[in-house]
């Protein structure tokens, strides 16, 4: 295969997966221009991109978890919770920085419980947040008897409604600010390339002195965190919370992480990509929608999607490292 | 051990709600999850084998929809349960061949294919519900044998004494064991892994769809959502039943035992006025419980005998990852 510059400047966006994932959404919103020229108007995008918001953040926090060779199946519940138990207090009147107080906290014991279980007692962590998943729903509707959560008061509202400068909308910047944050973290802090190491190898990582128990914890912890975050962003957003809120979100997280190039097998994945998989599955459903597709094919959708991206992944890997890359 | 916890279940039970242990009522109470019974029984090959099954309720939706579009559509009711039963097979075939041939976790390919045959049942059951399936159908899940035993019981026995039989005494279930304690011995060997496993997957989906004729027989009727959350209770009866999240080792009796403590506990929990979201607290507390009790017993024997209980798996115990990895 001929090496000129052209080729060997593809190969490397192909190889890099947040760039052929931007071009992917550019070419997509592109080809949706010209099919349903009202879908790319900057209001509704606008809205897409507000709505994909909590499943950028959650998928973060995935990121953190499947970088590990771990999972998190209970993010769309600490969501939920959040929402209920802030949405709940905040109608009783409590002022923001005590709701976000709260907020803080439970994420930090619903990570905790997952992080503990799976580092301590190292039990599977499949098996921890599919059990942490029921309690916390379960939990969920035990706190609301199975209402619904309304009549937030204006002020909390107010915290996602406006826009910097009339046009970026405070929510894409919140999740900007979280996904600078996570990417630092990520690629820069010694806990954050002790994560890659694990999920890579580890053995060798054990070997090299990196406290598995220790670091274990922490992604699941900031899962929780994120995914409380998360919570308070969308009771504010939407105004409202159910007892089954967050319910899809878990399996949306982690398809937007797969397809951001998170690999299931540990050790890469990138936060910026998870925030592009996530857009990426806001503009499909969105534009589904407009296919006049019914809405219950949603989960189908979605379980496909992330088999291909998860196929797709393993197979390029594979390919990689046959090429010796 | 899983005996014990069952007299003491049965024990609090009695004291907590009078009238609970009547032997005849508790007989009629199986009905209620036995057909959890039957999922786990397949669920448990499979997990011996070293993978898991998140997509059996789904699977469940799948084969009970599917029976009753096709009753609806003039089909006889007990070819359309065979079908159903057919169907479910096909979609535990899916699951096995993107698992081996993928390598990636079973736990991610079945938990995309929870959405995608859930989505699908709902899908099919266009109204809601389909209902009105003939008596001699619901005397499957509704009749008893000498007026007292369920048939569903029995069914349950019987596919019991079938699995048990496969696992000591075949060719095939011994592999399972094989292929689950250590994958890659098993392969050097000249196993062929993937066909082993692709088999474990095909029974859960037939057993998946057994189960939806049960229920759907039972409450004569079928709907798009009958499997959702079901996969909790499965696995979590597998787990209480002693087979080992890890893979390798488990006993059908220990399936038959958690199925009975996990369906009782259910009964007495609705007996106490527990709401169902409440119990599903109480299932996934059991399911972090018995898996933290099995890796306890796995800590205590490597410190008893200063050796890991899991060769080929290297000198240090790793962090367990996702199910059904074959990287260590």
């Amino acid at each position: 295969m001929s090496t000129t510059t052209l080729n060997r400047f593809l190969i490397r966006i192909g190889d890099n997966r947040e760039i052929s994932l931007a071009a992917f959404i550019v070419v997509l919103l592109a080809v949706l221009m010209i099919a349903v020229p009202s879908f790319v108007v900057p209001s509704n995008l606008s809205e897409i991109a507000q709505n994909s918001v909590t499943i950028c953040i959650l998928a973060m926090g995935e990121v953190l978890v499947i970088v590990t060779k771990g999972i998190d199946l209970s993010v769309g519940a600490t969501l939920g919770m959040t929402t209920l138990i802030v949405g709940q207090l905040a109608v009783s009147g409590w002022p923001i920085w005590a709701l976000l107080g709260v907020a803080l906290l439970v994420g930090v014991v619903a990570g905790s419980i997952n992080g503990l279980l799976v580092s301590l007692a190292k039990l599977p962590p499949i098996i921890v947040t599919l059990g942490t998943l029921s309690i916390y729903t379960g939990v969920m509707y035990i706190i609301t008897g199975g209402n619904w959560v309304t009549n937030l008061p204006e002020s909390f509202q107010r915290l996602t409604s406006w826009s910097l400068l009339n046009f970026f909308p405070v929510m894409v910047l919140y999740m900007v600010a979280l996904l600078l944050v996570v990417t630092i973290f990520l690629r820069y802090s010694i806990t954050g390339r002790h994560l890659y190491a694990l999920g890579n190898n580890a053995g060798a990582a054990r070997l090299a002195g990196i406290n598995e128990r220790k670091v274990i914890v922490i992604p699941y912890i900031l899962s929780g965190v994120l995914a409380a975050i998360a919570g308070v962003l969308y009771l504010s957003y939407n105004g409202f919370s159910t007892p089954s809120t967050g319910s899809a979100a878990n399996l949306q997280a982690i398809a937007a992480a797969v397809i951001g190039g998170t690999n299931v097998f540990g050790g890469r994945g990138s936060a910026m990509g998870a925030v592009l998989g996530a857009l990426l599955l806001g503009i499909i459903s969105e534009s589904l929608v407009f296919f006049h597709l019914l809405a219950v094919w949603n989960d189908a959708a979605e379980g496909v999607i992330i088999l291909i991206a998860v196929v797709a992944d393993s197979l390029l890997s594979r390919s990689m490292r046959a090429r010796g890359a | 051990m899983t005996v014990i916890v069952f007299i003491a279940e049965m024990a609090i039970f009695s004291i907590a709600a009078p009238g609970f242990l009547n032997f005849v009522n508790w007989l009629s109470m199986t009905e209620n999850f036995t057909f959890l019974g039957v999922m786990a029984l397949s669920q448990t090959f499979v997990i011996m084998a070293g993978g898991i099954d998140l997509s059996v309720g789904s699977t469940m939706s799948l084969s009970g929809v599917m029976m009753g579009v096709l009753w609806q559509h003039g089909i006889n009711i007990w070819i359309a349960a065979i079908f159903g039963i057919l169907i479910g097979g096909g979609a535990g075939w899916v699951n096995g061949q993107l698992v081996v041939r993928t390598g990636i976790q079973p736990s991610i390919i079945t938990l995309a294919t929870l959405f995608i045959y859930g989505s699908l049942a709902t899908v099919l059951d266009g109204q809601g519900s389909i209902y009105g399936f003939p008596q001699s159908f619901v005397n499957v899940g509704t009749g008893d044998v000498f007026g007292v035993v369920p048939v569903q019981l029995i069914i349950f026995g019987a596919v019991a004494l079938v699995f048990a039989f496969v696992l000591k005494r075949t060719t095939y279930g011994r592999l399972v064991m094989f292929v689950g304690y250590n994958e890659e011995v098993a392969h050097y060997s000249g196993v062929s892994t993937g066909r082993v496993k692709v088999w474990t997957y095909v029974v859960s989906g037939l057993n998946s769809g057994l189960a939806a004729v049960l229920l759907g027989s039972y409450f004569a009727s079928v709907r798009g959502d009958m499997g959702t959350n079901m996969e909790l209770s499965v696995i979590t009866i597998c787990l209480v039943g002693g087979v080992s999240i890890f893979g390798g080792s488990g006993t059908i009796s220990g399936v038959v035992l958690g199925t009975l403590i996990l369906g009782m506990l259910a009964q007495g929990l609705n007996e106490l006025n527990m709401a169902s979201s409440e119990q599903s607290i109480v299932t996934g507390v059991i399911l972090i419980l018995a898996v933290g009790l099995q890796q306890f017993n796995v800590y205590l024997s490597g410190r008893r005998k200063g050796a890991s209980k899991r060769p080929g798996k290297g000198v240090l115990p790793p962090i367990s990852d996702g199910i059904g990895s074959t990287e260590s």
